[in-house]
């Protein structure tokens, strides 16, 4: 990605053009929705939810220095809304296609061996997460954040945060290990 | 020997770790098989997430965030435009040459009683007020251009055909309100709540 690009077009934005806030929609849609994709597991919430974000984020630039890039804002941003989201109401844990939970699977040889499948169990893992620790992981894994930062992202002390991503760890752990076994 | 904590051992693999006890941990991990297994299981775990891909998204969503866009009422900074601002000097100019004219209508208002009549007023000619406003200046325009004698006055204005008293007054001061706040009503109420 074109890193004057994306700036001068922040700046057209904030200024209030349009042209170039579609242009970054544009750019970084995808990233953002799947930020929204493995918070919440559902492809239309996440689309709703990823079209709010960039809404709120063109609201709220006054708040932003359009030096910093774009990108890491809004998934943040849209972090804090799928959380609130989780938390105004519980949604179905659902993964498209269905979700059998881990311990009734008996894995056959032939089930096991595909990456696609795997990958759905660990978005499964991930979900099964409650929201506080789906965030933390969230934040760190998939987004890059110091400690310091996730503590700020979600108001939080930083003690607190660091326990919390390490249990998160810790149980995802022991997810990742039952499906292998 | 001590085994490592869970936070010495995650914050070993986030690297957060100053190089004095980053070592301290290398030495233990060499040495202990249960440390060791901890920490694989963590890193197979950061595998996992790590090699978790993005799945497309199905919709571009552009047009959705755009018209919603178009909906929020958007408050143009008035002071960034040179029109705006222009208006604003000419507005404040006319007031200025105003002043002697609006100071004896005040004049009146002060002393109304039912019924009035408004004078002839003769107001401080242009060349005066500029002159004046020369002088401030320390500048004598007259050694540099002529400005002509300009005299201007108002008319005598008819009677009013109603007899204005404080209820009435009150009454077009309240509508003059109620017109103003539903103007700022209407221009502001797209405006929605800014947060994050
Ligand atoms: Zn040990």
């Amino acid at each position: 990605m074109n890193i004057a690009k994306d700036r001068s077009l922040t700046k057209l934005a904030a200024q209030g053009d349009q042209n170039a806030f579609g242009e970054l929609v544009q750019l970084h849609q995808s990233a953002v929705f799947n930020v929204a994709y493995r918070m919440l597991g559902n492809r239309q919430d996440a689309e709703d939810i990823t079209q709010e974000a960039f809404l709120r984020a063109y609201k709220a630039f006054n708040k932003f220095d359009t030096d910093r890039p774009l990108r890491p804002w809004v998934k943040k941003i849209v972090t804090n809304l799928c959380l609130n989201r989780i938390k105004a109401h519980r949604p179905t844990l659902s993964l498209e296609n269905g979700l059998p939970p881990p311990k009734e699977r008996k894995p056959g040889p032939e089930a096991q061996s595909t990456k696609r499948e795997e990958d759905r169990q660990i978005r499964a893992a991930i979900l099964s997460l409650t929201p506080r620790y789906r965030a933390v992981i969230e934040l760190r894994h998939f987004q890059d954040l110091s400690y310091e930062e996730i503590a700020k992202t979600l108001s939080k002390p930083l003690s607190t945060v660091k326990s919390d991503l390490f249990r998160a760890r810790k149980m995802l752990a022991e997810k990742l290990q039952e499906i292998k076994r | 020997m001590k085994h490592l904590t869970e936070s010495q051992l995650n914050e070993y693999l986030d690297q957060m770790l100053d190089y004095e006890t980053q070592q301290r941990v290398e030495t233990h991990l060499a040495s202990c098989e249960s440390c060791r297994l901890e920490i694989t299981e963590l890193q197979a775990l950061f595998i996992s997430l790590n090699e978790l891909p993005e799945i497309p998204i199905a919709h571009d969503l552009t047009l959705g965030v755009l018209a919603q866009i178009s909906k929020v009422a958007k408050i143009p900074l008035l002071w960034k435009q040179p029109i705006f601002l222009a208006q604003s000097i000419f507005t404040f100019i006319l007031l200025l040459f105003s002043m002697p004219i609006l100071s004896s209508f005040w004049l009146q208002i002060e002393k109304w009683s039912g019924e009035i009549t408004f004078p002839t007023i003769q107001t401080p000619s242009l060349a005066q007020m500029v002159s004046q406003f020369m002088s401030l200046l320390a500048w004598e325009p007259e050694t540099f251009f002529f400005i002509p004698e300009l005299s201007f006055s108002v008319p005598t204005l008819p009677t009013l055909p109603i007899s204005p008293n404080s209820n009435l007054m009150l009454l077009l001061a309240l509508s003059a309100g109620i017109m103003w706040g539903i103007g700022n009503y209407s221009l502001l109420r797209s405006k929605p709540e800014v947060r994050e």
